[in-house]
Order: structure tokens, then C-alpha cells, then sequence
């Protein structure tokens, strides 16, 4: 069977639901072909970010209590877009953090930026912003294998 | 997540095995633990590692206020058998030098 190439996952906005939500995110990146321990570390940067987009929802109630993935491949990457992940303008606050200055509460941001290639935050109509996080896949540009005959 | 605790007897450690995931959701059972370990008795205290299948930033704050409230009493702290989910987001947090690890026995949980 071919693995999907996009998913959406949606759970209630709160802590008990990050293992359901990683368990998913693990199965669709071995699926898109990252390696055991590639998919741990994609798994690991994007349950920082829903714990993060849990935490951020306290400040507020964004998308009625519900936080909602978005999965794809494609051109060689996987992309993981969790919404509302934080308010827009707290968005140049996120991404100034000093590395360095590793303490509890800042070295989630510090997993996501180092284990992914690349974040991007798009912002959202309601003042709210998604982030995605994005990972190069192995052997991108590599024709799929066909399905023996 | 499970947290167990096996007391120490004699000149053994008091070890506290951690099992599962540990995430925002878990995290606080097992800061829980180890706060009343570290301030329930002087012995040295190892926190075993071995069967965590998932630990993120949460777990690792733990695992830091952990060796904060053993220096503040004077207990040995250490960390034990270190799983591979454990050692990228230890290292990630550079602390691979901050906590004392033990290599110990990964496999037995």
C-alpha cells in the first residue's frame, strides 16, 4: 500500500492528547521514508510544538479547544503544520530566542529548529499563526518504486 | 509513563525507574516522585532511564529540577542507561556534561 500523502490529525487542545498525536506523526514520517530514528526526531520537534501550542492556547481559546495537524509530502519534503500555534506577534519573540540560553521552557523551540530543517509560521485570519515544520526526506528526486507485477 | 521507585538498602542508591513517555502530560508524576525522594532521604539517588520510549523538553525540565534539589540537600544525582530519545534531547539541551550518566543496563526495565 502506498503511503497517503497528506493527513489530518485533530484532538482536543490539551496535554493528554500529545501521545495519540505523536503516535500518528511517527507512523506518516516512517511512511514517508525517514529512517527509525529520523522519524523520533521529526516526532520529537513537532510533539514539541503541539506541547507548545497547548501551552500558547492558554492564553486564549483558539479553533474552539481543538488543535488540529496538517501532514503532507511532497518535492522532496515532509511538512507538518500544526495551527494556531501561537499569537502572531509573539512570532519574532520565538524565533530571537537566544540559543545559548538553554533553560526549561525555551529548549522546545531549541529541539524544533534543530532537529527540522526549516520553520515557517503563517499567519492565520483570526490573529492566531500556524507553524510548519519541515524535513528533507531521503533520496528526494529519486523515482517512486513501482509495486512488483 | 510508570515511575518506580526501589528504595536503596545498605550503600545502594535509591533508583528511580522511569518507563514510557515522558511528556507535559507525565512529567509532573514523575517531578512529584523525585521531589519526595530527594527530600525524604540522603542517599544517592539514579534515576534509570532504560525503558523510555519518548521524552521531550518537559521531561527534561524535570530531570534538571531533579539535580537543582539534590545539590541544594548534598544527594549523589545520576542519571542511568540513557535510551536513544533520551541522549538526542539531552545533548540537544547540552547537558550531557551538566548531569553525572551512567552507562548501567539499557535493556533490563
Amino acid at each position: 500500500m502506498t503511503p497517503p500523502n497528506s493527513l489530518v490529525l485533530e484532538a482536543p487542545r490539551d496535554a493528554q492528547s500529545l501521545a495519540t498525536l505523536r503516535a500518528a506523526v511517527a507512523a506518516f514520517a516512517r511512511g514517508a521514508g525517514l529512517a527509525e530514528e529520523a522519524a523520533g526526531e521529526v516526532t520529537l520537534a513537532v510533539g514539541e510544538a503541539c506541547a507548545n501550542a497547548v501551552e500558547h492556547a492558554r492564553s486564549g481559546d483558539p479553533a474552539g479547544g481543538r488543535l488540529k495537524l496538517r501532514l503532507a509530502t511532497g518535492e522532496g519534503e515532509l511538512r507538518v503544520t500544526v495551527e494556531h500555534y501561537c499569537r502572531t506577534g509573539d512570532i519574532p519573540r520565538i524565533r530571537g530566542r537566544d540559543l545559548g540560553d538553554v533553560r526549561p521552557g525555551g529548549l522546545g523551540v531549541h529541539c524544533m529548529e534543530k532537529l527540522m530543517d526549516r520553520l515557517e509560521f503563517e499567519a492565520e485570519p483570526d490573529g492566531w499563526a500556524a507553524v510548519r515544520l519541515v524535513r528533507r526526506l531521503p533520496g528526494a528526486g529519486r523515482p517512486r518504486e513501482e509495486k512488483p507485477a | 509513563m510508570t515511575v518506580t521507585v526501589e528504595a536503596g538498602t545498605g550503600e545502594a542508591p535509591t533508583r528511580v525507574r522511569v518507563a514510557g513517555e515522558v511528556d507535559m502530560n507525565t512529567a509532573p508524576k514523575l517531578r512529584q516522585t523525585l521531589r519526595l525522594v530527594l527530600e525524604a532521604d540522603s542517599r544517592p539517588v539514579v534515576v534509570h532511564l532504560g525503558a523510555v520510549t519518548y521524552m521531550d523538553s518537559a521531561g527534561i525540565a524535570v530531570l534538571i529540577e531533579g539535580l537543582q534539589w539534590s545539590r541544594r540537600r548534598g544527594i549523589s544525582y545520576a542519571l542511568e542507561a540513557l535510551p536513544g530519545p533520551v541522549r538526542v534531547v539531552v545533548e540537544l539541551a547540552k547537558l550531557d556534561t551538566v548531569f553525572k550518566i551512567l552507562p548501567g543496563d539499557g535493556a533490563k526495565a
